[in-house]
């Protein structure tokens, strides 16, 4: 098993007014290939901050986060946007989709930014749209779509440009509950099928079941 | 209550850019508001204060009709009309001719106005301020008062002795009094004036005891009518009329008055759409907020009644100093306006305390209204959608109506403008450049999806997908597609009073350039037939041919007046004048032939539309000889004596007007005019010659006419000015708005050069399509101003030019994009969690 994600010492402090908020306090975590590991913890304690970190959204205050062997303070700003659309997908809680694109294009749009053409990826897309059971809805813009429909747009987007990581924040925590079971069937058939390795941050231990791996995380520190 | 007022005072405090924009949005608005409405009143005040300068603060002048067999008539009036009057003057007109030896050079005949006046009435109707004097008191016997510029001019000094020649024998006056360059001797620039006692000059021209002018006051101003009217009927040889008529001042005004309407229009309406887009961007931004309060128990009531405040708030500061700007735009537009050419108007500017009570208010109501739709249409989002920013989801798909009308609009402003005809074509026409403005708002969106689709597959070639992403994310921004909105109507309206100012100076030009075919008027009084010979034979003339003319006739069962009503013959007008009547030579000789046969008439198109009539139609003219129908036999598109003239044959305008001596001579020479107008104005120096050249009348008119263009066209300026803070206030919306798109942008995989360019190459094409889509409306609405100007004017001919249309399109990307630097560069530095996570 090779470590897809590797975090050495990883702290991370919040200024909160003049104060400093120290929200991840030496993290060492890894997480090999094909794993679905599920971070869970109560409000604040720091889990969807590590999940940023991973992604590359935001930095660590020390430490180190490695994706694929790759150090990832050490990259420029080019190459981690790279690195967000190559090696890694997200996933959020409110979808995030960019209302003025319709499905096709939302899934597309890692394609785009990497400065491919989209008629070169017109199987790949049927296939995902297949996968996440959009086929008909390919020309809807997002806010023609139910809750559910949109995160699996969100996840359809994640994997276009097969990625080896995928990153969840609460992807469940705005749907009702059936949707979400679906989501969470449709994520871990992509860990299983596709060998995708899953990183969610969740506040459900349903969710939490579909994974291979649980991190708790309380007041900044991992309890495994 | 008071938290959240606190609230919202705190915000608009710490906003102090977003502060200054929405305030700088008002005051622009109120200040061309008060400016543009109180412009008239300047002009009027300009007007009379020139006019006043003769007339003082009389009412009413009573001069010999020119059917008279004298110009002299006896000053007493009805005994029946004197308890009402708060004075009648009377005054004596001449001319005298003072010799001004130059060493070296050949002597100069000055001609000099003299006005012959008791000292004592002078200083009731208009006081003289003296800089030197000497025994002006008494002012008898052989006594003059010269203007100082008189004085300077040819080395005149006080007390000395000056001789001028009056009725052909020589007198010597004593130089009583120098006086400022005020009241009547205020410098027209081309003339002398002088005063002398009535007594000798009525003696000198052997008419003691009678007046030339009669200047009256009246006790009470209700009874001036009232007063005319009794006067006119006892002094049948003499006209009795108001010193400034309301239709002189019309006159005068008019053009100014119309066209700072059409250009307060456009302000207006791009003002409307910045306070609506600024109400947008305060709106979105307190909208958390507004959740948060409603959540924890305020009424919406509460929320909309605080949100309404600070509009009205916005509308008061901005009213106050919309105001303090207006009258200073307005000093700026007087200026502009004033005419040059006459140093006898001034500057000056004139408003009510009402005027800016009005702009004030407008200022208040403009800001209440422009922001009530962003504020009701907040107050009806729920609470809960709000809190959870589920906002952007609920946005409701196009409506159908709004193309429906768009393309009705659209259509009207094609079809209407060619068949409104009259007054009320005018009004028509003025709401045609309104609809055709709310077609394109109306129409926008449907138009960006068709440039978006031609956009995208171009850009892919030039841009890349990043160029490809920009121009679907303005399919449906609505702040994208509202900076498109305030650029297209910004260009149109500067295409518009661009390429209409700049076509009616061209064809002034032409008219001067191509349709005179003679180089100057000279005129004498009591001109008659026997100066022809006289003329012809001066060197270097080549023609001259003597013109009856007569002004505002009026028509018989209308209102309206025939400005300048000329004598035509054939002859005349086939060799000093290049007109063609129904499209042909051969047509316009048939014409002239039959308007010297025939009791028949050529009039304008202006004429035409004034009186709303048409070719074989009969008009019936009051002239001196009694009313006299005359029938229309062709309708000329000319500029002619600024398009409101008719002609009729020399025979009957004799005849009907009881002319008996020509207005002018039309002269058409090979030499220098100014030359040669010099060298007649000294031939016929005891004769009181004047004249004026070509040149020189065409550049008065074209000056006039630029100042009032120069006007619109900072009009035009200020509507782009405007239009460029609109862009920005809705540049920093859409960049609220977009955070989090922007912020998924980045999370997917968009670096901060891939962000940037998209963001540029959105601006870009939003302003070039903002460009494109406003050069489309400006030649809508330049057919429309072409229509009107036809009914007020003439058919001008418009003249496009490719650099202009070219220019107009590359503004709106230049503004755009130098809009979109800062949002930009925010975008590039966004904080990518917090926009993601900022639900």
């Amino acid at each position: 098993m090779t470590a897809m994600i590797e975090a050495t010492n990883l702290c991370k402090t919040f200024k909160l007014g003049t104060v400093d908020v120290e929200v991840l306090k030496d993290i060492d975590l890894t997480i090999n290939s094909g794993e679905f590991a599920s971070i869970m913890g109560p409000s604040g304690s720091g889990k969807s901050t590590l999940l940023y970190l991973i992604g590359g959204l935001d930095k660590p205050t020390t430490g180190s986060i490695k994706i694929k062997g790759k150090e990832l303070s050490v990259m420029k700003d080019k190459e981690e946007s790279v690195m967000r659309r190559r090696d890694i997908g997200f996933v959020f809680q409110f979808y995030n989709l960019i209302p003025n694109l319709n499905v096709e294009e939302n899934i597309m749009l890692p394609i785009l930014l990497d400065g491919r053409k989209m008629k070169d990826y017109k199987d790949k897309l049927e296939e995902i749209l297949e996968e996440v059971g959009l086929t008909e809805r390919r020309h809807h813009t997002p806010r023609e779509l139910s809750g559910g429909q949109q995160q699996r747009v969100a996840i359809a987007r994640a994997l276009i440009n097969e990625p080896d990581i995928i990153l969840a924040d609460e992807p469940i925590g705005n749907l009702d509950s059936k949707t979400g079971t679906d989501v969470m069937k449709l994520l871990q058939r992509i860990n299983i099928k596709k060998g995708k390795t899953i990183v969610q941050v969740t506040h459900s231990k349903e969710a939490a079941e579909y994974g291979t791996r649980t991190i708790n995380v309380r007041d900044g520190r991992i309890c495994e | 209550m008071n938290i959240i007022i606190k609230f919202l005072l705190k915000n608009i405090k710490e906003k102090k850019l977003r502060t200054a924009l929405i305030l700088f949005s008002i005051t622009i608005s109120a200040a061309l508001f008060f400016a543009s409405s109180a412009t008239t009143d300047s002009m009027v005040k300009m007007y009379t204060d020139q006019i006043k300068k003769f007339y003082g603060e009389s009412e009413i002048i009573i001069e010999a009709k020119d059917t008279a067999p004298s110009r002299y008539f006896n000053p007493t009036l009805p005994q029946e009309y004197k308890s009402h009057l708060q004075y009648s003057v009377g005054l004596f007109s001449g001319t005298g001719i003072y010799k001004y030896k130059r060493s070296g050079a050949k002597d100069e005949n000055v001609s000099i106005n003299l006005r012959g006046i008791d000292w004592k009435d002078q200083q009731i109707i208009s006081k003289v301020t003296l800089a030197s004097e000497f025994e002006v008191d008494p002012f008898q016997g052989k006594k003059i008062v010269i203007s100082k510029k008189t004085a300077d001019k040819y080395g005149l000094e006080i007390g000395k002795t000056l001789e001028l020649m009056i009725e052909g024998t020589k007198y010597k006056f004593l130089i009583s009094g120098i006086a400022q360059m005020t009241g009547p001797f205020t410098d027209d620039g081309r003339s002398h004036f002088a005063i002398v006692p009535m007594e000798i000059l009525s003696s000198i021209y052997d008419q003691k005891g009678n007046v030339s002018t009669i200047y009256i006051k009246t006790l009470n101003s209700v009874e001036k009518q009232w007063i005319i009217k009794g006067l006119t009927a006892s002094m049948k040889k003499q006209h009795v009329r108001e010193t400034i008529s309301q239709s002189d001042l019309q006159e005068q005004t008019g053009g100014v008055t119309v066209a700072l309407s059409m250009a307060l229009v456009l302000v207006l309406f791009m003002s409307v759409f910045i306070i609506y887009t600024s109400f947008k961007v305060i709106t979105t931004e307190r909208l958390p907020v507004i959740g948060t309060f409603r959540s924890i128990g305020a009424t919406r009531k509460v929320t909309d009644f605080v949100l309404l405040g600070e509009s009205v708030a916005y509308g008061v500061i901005g009213g106050l100093l919309g105001s303090g700007l207006g009258i200073g735009i307005l000093y700026l537009i007087a200026k502009a306006t004033t005419p040059t050419w006459d140093p006898g108007y001034k500057t000056s500017v004139q408003f009510t305390s009402a005027q800016l009570i009005t702009s004030f208010l407008m200022a208040v109501i403009l800001s209440l209204l422009s922001s009530l739709i962003p504020i009701l249409k907040v107050s009806r989002i729920p609470v809960k959608e709000i809190v959870l920013n589920k906002i952007e989801k609920n946005q409701k798909g196009s409506k159908i109506w709004k193309p429906i009308l768009g393309i009705i609009f659209l259509l009207a402003a094609f079809f209407v403008p060619p068949v409104a005809k009259g007054d009320p074509g005018i009004l028509m026409d003025t709401v045609c450049t309104l609809l055709s403005i709310a077609a394109v708002i109306l129409l926008l969106p449907y138009l960006v999806r068709g440039f978006v689709a031609v956009f995208e597959r171009l850009y892919i070639y030039i841009f890349g997908n990043e160029g490809v992403l920009a121009v679907k994310n303005l399919r449906n921004n609505k702040n994208l597609l509202n900076n498109v909105s305030l650029l297209a109507i910004g260009i149109s309206s500067l295409l518009m009073i661009n390429t209409v100012t700049r076509s009616s100076v061209t064809e002034i030009i032409n008219y001067f350039d191509t349709c005179m075919k003679y180089q100057m008027f000279f005129w004498v009084p009591e001109m008659d037939k026997s100066y022809e010979p006289i003329l012809k034979a001066v060197d270097g003339i080549k023609g001259a041919k003597g013109f009856y003319s007569a002004n505002g006739i009026e028509v018989k069962g209308t209102d309206k007046k025939i400005d300048s009503l000329e004598s035509a013959n054939k002859d005349f007008y086939m060799d000093y004048i290049d007109i063609t009547l129904d499209g042909s030579k051969e047509a316009t000789l048939k014409k002239l032939e039959q308007l010297e046969n025939e009791r028949s008439i050529i009039i304008t198109g202006v004429v035409r539309n004034k009186l709303g009539v048409k070719e074989g139609d009969s008009i019936t003219l009051k002239m001196p000889a009694g009313d006299r129908t005359y029938k229309i036999i062709a309708i000329w598109d000319s500029m002619m004596m600024g398009g409101n003239y008719a002609a009729i044959a020399e025979k009957y305008l004799k005849q009907d007007m009881q002319s008996k001596y020509y207005s002018y001579f039309a002269i058409k020479s090979d030499k220098n005019p100014e030359e040669l107008l010099l060298f007649l104005k000294d031939k016929f120096a005891r004769n009181l010659a004047n004249g004026q050249t070509m040149k020189e009348i065409k550049d008065m008119v074209v000056e006039s006419n630029s100042q009032i263009f120069n006007v619109m066209n900072a009009f035009s300026v200020i509507t782009i000015l405007i239009g460029v803070f609109g862009v920005l206030n809705n540049l920093i919306i859409s960049f609220i708005e977009r955070k989090r798109s922007l912020a998924v942008f980045r999370s997917v995989g968009m670096n901060k050069k891939q962000i940037v360019k998209m963001i540029f190459i959105e601006s870009m094409t939003g302003g070039l399509i903002g460009g494109i889509v406003g050069v489309a409306a400006g030649l809508i609405m330049i057919n429309i101003m072409k229509h009107m100007l036809t009914q007020v004017i003439a058919t001008i001919p418009m003249n496009y030019s490719i650099t202009m249309l070219t220019i107009s399109a590359t503004i709106g990307v230049i503004i755009m994009v130098t809009a979109s630097i800062s949002p930009a560069m925010k975008s590039s530095k966004l904080n990518i969690i917090e926009s993601i996570k900022y639900e």
